[in-house]
């Protein structure tokens, strides 16, 4: 759930990059972060294994420009992919206002990114949210792959619902910040609170 | 309406002994800070605390279940330390909902006094709100608060990377 400080005029939002393992959404965020210059990013937190495969989250604070006078903060984390952490996708879920589902291109994937969709619409039911409230935007990444599925498969099998969507080499940058700029726009037009302070217009 | 909230947590936490060796943080449990007794306003370092201290203690609190027997979970605090310096956070609700206190410490020649100042912090919090009426903070909560936004706007706050 987005914090909104009509005090302080700053708005900070929640975004998590989900997805199979090995899709992509920690390059995701490697990148934003590399691309950012000192002063609009915070520390970088990447809580790994020892493999460097995300174990509980990849944390990235994020303060981009203003809006009608309201500073934007987000903050954007990464679930760790690999099956048998579901009860950590689902804590980190926790407050979300915006996802990015990372999936991965590669033929052989699509049980994967079908299995993390189905994990997702799950988690988000079991904490409350109406899965089809909240702002979603696809990413179909490791598209410079050769064996990758048409993005027309992608779009059948993952986004029936037709979501925005993004091809993307996340590795490269190609892609990465349409996608986060798409799902910022959503996640801002999908806060709630009026432009007055409940307080002073009491 | 958690706004509101910061000029309380402020009251009670800046007009009070605490050393100065000890950085507060309160947030909620999606790791938004709230208020800080640090004057790094601008430091996004301290977003990164907030992150940490809310995912581990959900993580400890899921860990919880598996303790078998009665339900003690509104008992819980959590305390990572040498008898020095640490990490000790406590939860607390307000309006039901659940807040963390977390406090970042070393050269502490007394941690056990300091944890207990703490709590007693948060019990005062939780019964100033307790009779405070809230439910007029949810006014104009179903308004959106931006409505329109257009491409040059995004195009504005994403100028930072161009």
């Amino acid at each position: 759930m987005s914090f909104v400080n009509y005090h302080s005029k700053e708005v900070n939002c929640k975004i998590v990059f989900y997805g199979p393992g090995l899709g992509g959404k920690t390059t995701n965020i490697q990148y934003v972060y590399q691309k950012t210059s000192g002063d609009n990013k915070g520390k970088i937190i990447s809580l790994n294994t020892e493999n460097e495969r995300t174990l509980f989250f990849d944390f990235l604070p994020l303060d981009l420009g203003e809006i009608r006078g309201f500073r934007t903060r987000f903050h954007l984390y990464t679930v760790p992919g690999q099956v048998f952490y579901e009860a950590s996708r689902k804590l980190i879920l926790r407050g979300v206002d915006g996802i990015v589902f990372v999936a991965d291109s590669q033929l052989e994937k699509m049980e994967s990114n079908l299995e993390s969709l189905k994990s997702l619409d799950r988690n988000l039911r079991e904490l409350g949210y109406d899965p089809e409230r909240i702002p979603l935007v696809f990413q179909w990444n490791k598209r410079d792959l050769p064996n990758i599925s048409p993005v027309e498969d992608l779009e059948k099998q993952l986004n029936c619902e037709g979501k925005p969507s993004f091809s993307a080499v996340a590795c490269e940058g190609t892609g990465v910040f349409e996608t986060l700029k798409s799902v910022t726009k959503m996640v801002l037009m999908n806060l709630k609170g009026g432009l007055q302070s409940p307080t002073a217009s009491r | 309406m958690e706004e509101n909230f910061i000029p309380h947590f402020k009251n009670i936490f800046e007009n009070s002994y605490w050393p100065t060796h000890y950085q507060l943080f309160v947030c909620r449990n999606d790791g938004v800070i709230l208020y800080q007794n640090t004057d790094r306003d601008n430091n996004l370092d301290s977003h990164s605390i907030g992150a940490l201290i809310g995912g581990v203690w959900q993580a400890a609190k899921s860990l919880s279940d598996f303790i078998p027997g009665p339900d003690l979970k509104d008992g819980y605090r959590l305390s990572f330390d040498t008898s020095s310096q640490g990490v000790y956070i406590l939860p607390f609700s307000l309006n039901g909902i659940e807040y963390y206190l977390g406090a970042i410490y070393k050269d502490e020649k007394n941690p056990a006094k300091i944890k207990n100042l703490m709590r007693s912090k948060i019990f005062s919090l939780e019964k100033h709100f307790s009779t405070e009426t809230n439910a007029k903070q949810l006014s104009d909560k179903e308004q959106y608060l931006f409505k329109n936004i257009s491409d040059q706007e995004m195009d504005d706050i994403f100028n930072i990377y161009s």
